[in-house]
């Protein structure tokens, strides 16, 4: 039987983790291991739960093959689609849309690839097709982040924040703009509060990069070439187009049909085949109390935004501190994240000979933990090989990582290939790619990298 | 005489001894397999027959025709004791049960709770089976008796007497099993509680646990109102959260399912359009597998496109209408059509039914009812119907100078949409509550209202509260105009509200702005049951006239309508 798709998904995974913490050395986002799997497998397992058989990945050129090895040792069901965005030039998220967009004919699903949550996409889809929307977001208004001892050195890095603004009742998302394109003042347009007699605005919102989008929307985007960014520039454009009415049609006849080309706006892409417009006529239904319009306010364009309630878990690994945080809760959360449990901590090719090794700690494939080491709430990628007399609390360790003997880490990253020499005692570290950290190194929040502005730190 | 009546009595004995044996070894077999116990007591019991033949053998060897007798009487007296004995023994499991339950009430607890007994009851039954060797063997001992004594009748020849006391003996034999059960289950009764005490207060704790439990669906059971118990399948919103994503439905399908469900396309004729709509795309989209008739192929994706969409909400009779006309065309389909011509045919006989049906038929109401209103009329309306809407509408348009007057119920907002509506058309408006029909009701000219459907005995199903309306300007003696399209008519009857119905969201009925309001948490008290009817009927004697596409009919002529669509659409 042919099926009739009704969304294809693209999971943008071609972030370049530019609000991650400079290590030295190219890590790709996407593969930051959260407990056992690298972060890019949660979205991914999300959708293959809700029922998604297909799904394309966007990826960086150098990535590529990275990501594909992954993958394979994870346990997916779902076919998945690598799609090489250029590494050198670099593309924004609506390019990387317009790179896809000929191999999708119909609504579009867009997920970002670092995004863990316990949310039943349903919800967001069920919203979309509610109202027929155009643009269907998903926000999760959880509070602020947990503050958590961070390792590496301190930073006051300032998290981006946006002013999102909603009719609580139908979840109509009515305004959109990033929070630092404001100096002291908001103005929101009047109209709004002509419209709605309740707006709710919010600034700490988490922004799952999560869109729901008409065909038409890709359209627009692949023929007006002014955006690079879904969510700096195509969303926040299409939630204040709601606000205008569509050009005459008289004034468009006068043009040639040149210039019709050219004029193009995003409403002439808003065409409904059907009786939709008689059936919301008809319709007894309408979704506000006040004033004489009809349901809608008559609008062509219709944003919404869900947000699921407050005790839904949801992280977005793209700094270090959710990084990090989303290692620390990661196995609490797992039967609730990803609906099985989880049955192999340690990898069956993995050789565990230490009996200090409690229930929060994951091994990798081929990793090697000798005896008379203690390890706690540590998650160990694969190839690794921690020697005797190691103590390790609360660490992540990525691939290919060697610990030398007596070696007592505390709070740290450890990146794919590190090695950290005998006798060392470090808290709350980050240790880049590919480093060696000398004998006997005793630090604290300290950065062990290659890249040369760190070199002084070291010692 | 004796030598005459004799042998057909021997036959009879003779052919009741065969049976006996055969019933005799057919039961032992039975049960053989049942206890192997029982089995041995049998043996004692055949044993005990075996020894006691001999005896009465060599008492009675003076005449040889009584010779057969006693084996008949005495096998048909195993017979009976192993009737007896089964009689027994189920006495006295059902006594073992009684002082079960006994022991069970006595600590107040249930029956369920013979799973955790279980020792105790092994004690019991070690006990019971004790019991009833010893019964058995009184039995055996009754019916030694019993032989002497109908051996001595035999020998005197009393064939009814016999019988008569084959039969005491048989009864006493089961009353004295019975009072050998009884008494013998007593005496572990009494001892059984001082086994049992410790195990049914761990129990009762696991049966609390259960009650909970229980509870909670009863909680949940409870709030559903008794008699609409059967209407009680919607506003369960997981099906929403379990659409199955990328299925053999088609996107379109799909939206109107949660547009259904969440009623943002409600009301008849929006429902019919939104549905032929859908299926409209359907078709446009629909791929034909190769080796299959097109009409076949299309109607079995259709048909589980339907049962999708009605698992939503119930089809209204708009929607049936619309899907049994859209069947038939697809049925009228020849065989060997084109793909591509019957798509075509198909679509275009969809949009035909909208513009004919829906639209014109609208226009051709909308005039009829036109020509009724007269200049300085008071209309009054109910709830919010696209018909009536385009009616009041097109009215004040072509130049009628009328009021309006739109009545509506707390809990739906329908008429207050219609209210603005109307106001949005520059029509005067006047809005009163549902309690105060009565009350402008004798200012009122004419009631015009819209339906959901007409049934065949020419009632109307609308929005609930519109019967009352009707009631109300009954009284009044105000006439009531039931504008209806043909398309709705269906050839179903029923007279209450109560067989069919729709359960609304219970929710409606709370006053949302009000956050002290008693209702808000109406979930977890269990003596409020909140109920939302969607529908009620209008008996046909307080409507005055359907407005149809046709003719202003009275609306007991339903099945005239009906009848007459039928033989000019087949549909």
């Amino acid at each position: 039987m042919h099926k009739i798709l009704e969304f294809q998904v693209v999971v943008l995974a071609a972030g370049k983790g530019s609000r991650m913490p400079d290590v030295g050395g190219s890590v790709s986002k996407c593969l930051l291991p959260v407990g056992p799997y690298p972060v890019l497998w949660y979205p991914l397992n999300m959708l293959e739960k809700i029922g998604f058989q297909d799904v394309m990945i966007v990826v960086l050129d150098e990535d590529k093959s990275n990501i594909l090895n992954a993958l394979e040792k994870c346990p997916l069901k779902i076919k998945y689609e690598l799609i090489v965005i250029p590494s050198e030039e670099d593309w924004g998220t609506a390019n990387s849309l317009k790179h896809v967009s000929a191999r999708i004919n119909t609504d579009l699903l867009v997920i970002s690839g670092d995004l863990i949550t316990n949310i039943n996409l349903n919800d967001v889809l069920n919203l979309h097709r509610k109202h027929d929307a155009c643009v269907t977001t998903l926000f999760f208004n959880n509070g602020p982040e947990e503050w958590i001892e961070l390792p590496g050195p301190k930073t006051k890095s300032k998290p981006d924040r946006d002013l999102v603004c909603i009719d609580k009742e139908t979840e109509r998302l009515v305004f959109l703009a990033s929070a630092s394109d404001f100096e002291e003042n908001v103005t929101i347009p009047r109209l709004l509060v002509k419209k709605y007699d309740a707006l709710s605005i919010y600034s700490r919102l988490l922004d799952a990069h999560v869109y729901v989008m008409k065909h038409w929307i890709l359209d627009y985007i692949v023929d007006s070439e002014k955006f690079t960014s879904i969510k700096g520039e195509v969303v926040p454009y299409i939630v204040k187009k709601q606000l205008t009415k569509p050009n005459n049609l008289v004034e468009k006849k006068g043009t040639s049909e040149k210039n019709a080309e050219i004029n193009k706006g995003i409403f002439d892409y808003a065409i409904e085949t059907g009786y939709e417009r008689k059936i919301r006529e008809i319709s007894a239904y309408n979704d506000h109390k006040h004033g004489n319009k009809g349901v809608y306010f008559n609008d062509t364009l219709r944003c919404y935004a869900h947000i699921p309630s407050k005790n839904t878990f949801a992280i977005r690994v793209n700094t270090l501190s959710s990084f990090y945080l989303s290692n620390n809760k990661i196995l609490s959360k797992w039967q609730d994240l990803t609906g099985s449990s989880l049955f192999e901590r340690f990898h069956p090719n993995s050789e565990v000979k230490t009996k200090q090794i409690d229930d929060n700690c994951t091994v990798g494939e081929k990793t090697i933990i000798n005896e008379k080491t203690s390890v706690k709430n540590s998650f160990i990628g694969s190839n690794c090989n921690i020697e005797n007399k190691v103590r390790l609390t609360n660490c992540i360790l990525m691939n290919n990582v060697t610990i030398k003997e007596s070696c007592v880490l505390q709070d740290c990253v450890v990146y794919t290939g590190a090695t950290v020499g005998t006798n060392c005692s470090m808290q709350y570290c980050l240790i880049g790619p590919h480093h060696l950290v000398p004998e006997s190194t005793k630090s604290n929040h300290q950065l062990h990298a290659e890249t040369t502005d760190n070199m002084i730190t070291l010692g | 005489m004796s030598s005459n009546e004799i042998p057909p009595k021997s036959r009879d004995e003779i052919k009741a001894a065969r049976q006996a044996k055969k019933a005799a070894k057919l039961k032992v077999n039975n049960k053989t397999t049942e206890n192997p116990q029982l089995t041995k007591e049998i043996e004692n019991l055949n044993e005990n027959n075996i020894n006691s033949k001999p005896k009465v053998e060599s008492t009675d060897e003076v005449d040889k025709s009584v010779v057969i007798n006693p084996n008949a009487v005495d096998i048909s007296t195993s017979r009976e004791q192993i009737k007896a004995d089964r009689a027994a023994k189920k006495s006295a499991k059902q006594l073992k049960k009684k002082g079960a339950a006994d022991g069970e009430s006595n600590v107040q607890s249930s029956v369920k709770k013979e799973l955790k007994e279980d020792d105790s009851v092994k004690q019991n039954e070690d006990m019971t089976v004790k019991d009833v060797v010893e019964t058995l063997k009184n039995i055996v001992s009754v019916a030694k008796e019993v032989n002497e004594i109908t051996t001595k009748q035999e020998e005197t020849g009393k064939s009814k007497a016999e019988l008569r006391a084959e039969r005491r003996a048989k009864q006493e034999a089961q009353r004295a099993a019975k009072q050998a059960a009884e008494k013998k289950v007593v005496k572990p009764k009494l001892e059984a509680p001082t086994v049992n005490v410790d195990v049914p207060k761990k129990e009762e704790k696991v049966i609390k646990s259960k009650t909970l439990e229980k509870s909670k669906t009863k909680l949940q059971l409870a709030q559903r109102f008794n008699w609409f118990q059967h209407l009680y399948t919607e506003f369960d919103k997981n099906p929403l959260k379990k659409i199955p994503i990328n299925s053999n439905l088609h996107p379109a399908i799909v939206k109107l399912g949660v547009q259904l469900s969440s009623r943002v396309v409600k009301g008849s004729n929006a429902r019919c359009i939104a549905l032929l709509d859908a299926l409209n795309k359907m078709v446009r989209d629909y791929v034909l597998p190769a080796k299959t008739e097109f009409s076949r192929g299309l109607e079995s994706h259709l048909a589980s496109s339907l049962e999708f969409l009605w698992t939503t909400r119930e089809p209204c009779a708009s929607q049936i209408n619309a899907v049994k006309f859209f069947r038939h065309h697809l049925a009228q389909l020849p065989n060997n059509v084109d793909e591509f011509d019957a798509k075509k045919t198909l679509q275009e006989e969809i949009d035909r039914y909208i513009r004919e049906q829906i639209e014109m038929a609208g226009e051709a109401i909308s005039i009829a009812v036109r020509n009724k209103i007269s200049n300085g009329d008071t209309i009054l309306t109910y709830g919010c119907s696209s018909l009536i809407e385009q009616i009041l509408c097109e009215a004040w348009e072509a130049g009628l100078q009328f009021r309006t007057l739109v009545v509506g119920s707390r809990v739906s907002p329908d008429a207050a949409e219609m209210l603005r509506r109307l106001c949005a058309r520059g029509l005067p408006c006047t809005y009163v509550d549902f309690t105060a029909v009565n009350y402008v009701m004798k200012t009122v000219s004419k009631v015009v209202l819209g339906a959901g459907a007409l049934l065949a005995n020419g009632a109307v199903v609308s929005a609930a509260g519109t019967a009352g309306v009707a009631l109300a300007a009954r009284a009044r003696n105000r006439p009531v105009l039931v504008a209806c399209h043909t398309h709705k008519f269906i050839d179903s009857l029923y007279t209450d509200a109560f067989m069919h119905n729709q359960i609304g969201d219970p929710d409606d009925l709370l006053e949302k702005s009000d956050d002290n309001s008693p209702l808000k948490d109406w979930r977890s008290n269990l003596n409020l049951t909140p109920l939302n009817l969607t529908y009620d009927v209008t008996p046909p004697c307080l409507i005055t006239a359907v407005v149809t596409e046709l003719a202003i009919l009275p609306c007991t002529s339903a099945p005239v309508v009906l009848r007459f669509k039928l033989s000019e659409y087949g549909v």
